[in-house]
């Protein structure tokens, strides 16, 4: 027991606790975003007027589309095919990446041979709250730095210097990525247990020696634009980072997701790989709401335990997939048709998939940070508590004292009502943006003003919908 | 109702209460805080459990207890202050000396709420983590999951999920229920109270499925053996949210509104019953369990102002508050409030998280009833258990005294109904242990071991 009452005696230091409480306010403050159904907060969501702020939200939308119609055409500007080029990394971020790859390996011992408390062990919170919600929302901010910190291409660039990669087909475009997105979204929506440290473990080893193949194979180039799903969603939530940096590296400001309306290449799965971002964060919403759950026979108030829903979710997610897309291109052949024809030659309905889907990104960012923040507010408590004590053995490295793990904020109805109104901003916010890009694309593939309006009319409305209906997921009593 | 108890009253089988460390009377209160105060700062400090097990300076082998807690999925919100009451407690109980001289160690797996994932929680805690027990499981579905696992792997399983399925007798000899009353025996404890001072005619509102199911049989039958009746039974949809159209339905000569409501729509459901009823309503009853971790201290919520609730266990400290819950909250970091030291709006799930405190207690005084020494005692301990009668008020039991009944392996105890005045939950009435009786269901000693 003598180790326990050194602890017990040690004294404090003021100033750390000062520093700790200060950055868990600035995590309070900072972000916003989920997981658990947690009863107190639903319950107190709902005596919430979340009617009228869906009203709200929608109005604004509708608003915003209303005073794009009546602006004038901004002076077009010939688009031309974005370069994803790759080159390679500097030193700095060779050292960075190997000391990432240093740190995952870390982690993964943890997971291992640490605590089999999820919420205690450092890597299930390093990949769910620090990476899928912290460094993946950061990427909207500060644009594409993961490639600099991912754990992957500084031991490939060490590795093979001077190898010559194969060629990825080019039929086979970004479809890996696709297919890899919805394994990823199934197996953190579907499997039973995605936080269990050791399961987490083999599977992050797994993924990692898959991950170095694929760069030794293919090179960096087209594993992470074509193939590495995840990177592709951080490059486009980077997109949406209004810090733009020249071809002089001098750092600008510019308009948030501006890059998503240029052509690119392999430009039909690309504009899938972003209907399916959009479709998976909106089905990972509404999986847990009451309505889903009665149409897959499952009690709300009796959640029988994801293992007895794996095949139910897992239909979910790719029926949701689908029913976006074939609305999606609903609304584009709709479109296109309504605009009618210039000079004779109307603006192909793939084209203008392929450019209009991109403009989706936004809103899909819009509910990452919505739908994770009430996950990270409480689960970014437990990452601080981690670092402070990452053994387990009652260090206290960041002075946090007598911590407790708070989730205090969804118990009272003030807190609630900030949260979701913080939530609901970052969703309409997310709709208002992707209006404004995709008015963008139809002034650059139509010829008149009119044309332009018109083609706008279905994709406003799907626009304005899909805000009600995002609001309604953030309103909905959830079961799950 | 016909009580047919046969408990087990051998002088052995008392739960001697401060049998490790003797504390004099003079002494008592001073130890009792210094206890609390020592179990507390250990927790909070996070000395217990993490890589590579526990920090003790003692060098005897721990003794492993597998916690099966809700950290994610639907229970996580109980499962935290689940883990806080339990580090506390183990704190305490190593604080002490441990047990039989071994310290305790505990080895967290999630279960995810899920009941699939909880049986093979329990096979990790016998073969991968070779704990002595299993213990924490809250909720029924997780606990009906994984107790037959348990007993076909022989691993002492203490549940704290205040379910009937251990006294049903649905289970096996292998599960046990000793730290928290179950709902039957809570439910029929209401009855007197409900019929002798807030009225005889009754309207149960109950979410229609198991849940309200149990409330409505057991409620129901408890209210016509003291001389009420159950006027209307309302059964409301679980996936409901809005009340509107039950309400007309309530008979005019209501006195009493009993509703059974769970999940998010509970505020929704009582906020618009106070509408409806205006200041004219009935009394109006209702069980704490969605109500957990509100802060009832609101203006957005003076709609619950003048109901009465269940609670297992006060969750405002009441003027005749015991030294030991005085001392129990201090452990585990809870103010008067019930809410966590460290943030006010943090409120507990203190009307049930006792029971990880007590049923840690029940399982140290068995092992060192049996003396424990290893899995090969399994057996005993669960004799050792079933031993176990009178469990007297005390630090190790902070929420009263309590009887446990060795058959069916339930433990039995007073439950509280507090009314909500002035935004606080206070104590109008404390039910006796003979009123949460029924009758035997099953008699788990008669099953192998």
């Amino acid at each position: 027991m003598s180790n326990c009452k050194a602890h017990l005696s040690r004294p404090t230091i003021e100033y750390r606790r000062v520093a700790a409480k200060l950055l868990t306010t600035l995590l309070f403050l900072g972000l916003t975003s989920v997981a658990d159904a947690h009863v107190a907060e639903q319950a107190l969501v709902m005596l919430l007027p979340t009617d009228v702020y869906i009203s709200v939200g929608t109005g604004v939308v509708i608003a915003s589309a209303l005073v794009l119609a009546l602006l004038p055409t901004t002076q077009r500007v010939p688009s031309t095919l974005v370069r994803e080029e790759w080159p390679p990394v500097g030193s700095f971020s060779t050292v960075a990446s190997v000391g990432a790859t240093a740190v995952l390996g870390l982690l993964v011992l943890f997971g291992l041979f640490g605590t089999r408390d999820p919420l205690a062990n450092p890597l299930p919170l390093a990949v769910w709250t620090v990476w899928w919600i912290v460094i993946v929302s950061l990427h909207g901010l500060f644009g594409y730095f993961w490639r600099h910190i991912n754990p992957f291409s500084g031991l490939h660039n060490v590795w093979c210097v001077h190898y010559q990669h194969s060629p990825l087909h080019d039929g086979i475009a970004r479809w890996p990525a696709c297919v890899v997105l919805l394994l990823f979204s199934a197996f953190v929506l579907a499997d039973p247990a995605p936080d269990d440290p050791e399961r987490l473990a083999i599977l992050v080893c797994v993924l990692w020696v898959i991950w170095m193949l694929g760069l030794h194979q293919f090179g960096e180039s087209n594993w992470f634009t074509r193939v590495d799903a995840l990177s592709m969603l951080m490059q486009r939530f980077a997109s949406l980072s209004p810090i733009n940096r020249n071809e002089n590296g001098r750092l600008s400001i510019a308009l948030p997701g501006l890059a998503l309306t240029s052509p690119v290449r392999h430009a039909r799965s690309n504009a899938v790989f972003c209907v399916l971002l959009l479709g998976i964060g909106s089905y990972d919403g509404l999986n847990e709401t009451f309505w889903w759950l009665a149409h897959i026979d499952v009690n709300p108030l009796e959640y029988p335990g994801r293992s007895a829903l794996i095949r139910a979710t897992v239909l979910g997610l790719l029926l949701a997939n689908l029913a976006l897309l074939a609305v999606f291109a609903a609304v584009v052949i709709l479109g296109a048709r309504l605009a009618g024809p210039i000079g004779g030659t109307r603006v192909g309905v793939g084209t203008l998939f392929d450019r209009l889907a991109p403009t989706l990104v936004p809103i899909a960012f819009g509910y990452h940070i919505a739908h994770y923040l009430t996950t990270f507010l409480v689960n970014g408590q437990y990452t601080l508590v981690a670092i402070s004590d990452p053994l387990g053995s009652g260090r206290d490295l960041l002075g946090l004292g007598h911590h407790f793990v708070s989730t205090g904020f969804f118990n009272t109805p003030g807190s609630v009502r900030t949260i979701w109104l913080t939530q609901a901003a970052a969703v309409t916010i997310g709709h208002m943006l992707s209006l404004l890009l995709a008015h963008r694309v139809a002034e650059e593939l139509f010829a008149t003003r009119r044309q332009v309006i018109i083609s706008q009319i279905p994709v406003v409305a799907f626009m304005c919908l899909y805000t009600g209906f995002g609001l309604w997921l953030l309103a909905a009593p959830r079961g799950a | 109702m016909t009580v047919k108890h046969s408990w087990k009253t051998p002088a052995t089988a008392n739960v001697d209460t401060e049998s490790v460390v003797p504390i004099t009377s003079t002494s008592r209160r001073t130890a009792l805080k210094t206890l609390a105060l020592g179990a507390g700062g250990l927790a909070a400090t996070g000395t217990l459990p993490g890589l590579g097990g526990y920090v003790q300076a003692q060098s005897a082998e721990p003794i492993r207890i597998g916690f099966q807690v809700h950290r994610t999925g639907i229970g996580a919100a109980y499962g935290r202050w689940y883990d806080r009451t339990t580090r506390a407690a183990v704190a305490k109980i190593n604080a002490e000396g441990g047990i039989n001289g071994r310290p305790i160690e505990i080895v967290s797996e999630d279960d995810g709420t899920d009941p699939k994932r909880g049986a093979e929680v329990v096979e990790k805690f016998v073969n991968r983590h070779n704990c002595d027990v299993g213990f924490g499981t809250l909720f029924s579905h997780v606990v009906t999951g994984s107790a037959p696992r348990a007993g076909e792997l022989k691993l002492p399983y203490f549940v704290v999920s205040e379910g009937n399925h251990v006294a049903s007798g649905m289970l096996n000899r292998y599960t046990l229920q000793p730290g928290i009353t179950d709902v039957r025996s809570q439910v029929s404890a209401m009855a007197p109270y409900v019929s002798s001072s807030l009225g005889k005619k009754v309207t149960m509102l109950y979410a229609d499925f198991a849940f309200g199911h149990d409330h409505r049989d057991y409620f129901g039958e408890a209210i016509a053996a003291h001389g009420g009746e159950v006027v209307a039974n309302i059964p409301i949809s679980p996936a409901e949210t809005s009340f509107t159209k039950y309400f007309p339905k309530i008979p005019r000569d209501t006195e009493v509104i009993y509703h059974v409501m769970v999940g998010p729509a509970v505020l929704t459901f009582v906020k618009e019953m106070g509408e409806f009823f205006g200041p004219s309503a009935p009394a109006i009853f209702g069980f704490i369990d969605s109500l957990e971790a509100v802060d009832i201290n609101s203006p957005e919520l003076e709609f619950l102002e003048g109901s009465y609730l269940w609670e297992g266990n006060p969750r405002y400290a009441q003027s005749d508050q015991s030294e030991y819950d005085k001392a129990y909250r201090e452990a585990v970091g809870v103010d008067e409030n019930g809410a966590s030291v460290s943030d006010p709006k943090d409120v507990s799930t203190y009307a049930h998280m006792f029971g990880c405190w007590e049923t840690l207690h029940i399982i140290k005084a068995g092992m060192e009833a049996c003396d424990y020494k290893g899995v090969d005692d399994r057996p005993a301990l669960i004799e050792a258990v079933e031993a176990i009668s009178n469990i007297p008020h005390s630090l190790k039991h902070p929420q009263g005294a309590k009887l446990f009944n060795g058959k069916t392996h339930q433990v039995f105890g007073h439950q509280y109904i507090s009314k909500v005045e002035e935004g606080r939950l206070n104590v109008v009435h404390t039910t006796s242990i003979e009123d949460t009786f029924y009758e035997d269901q099953v008699d788990y000693t008669t099953q192998s071991l």
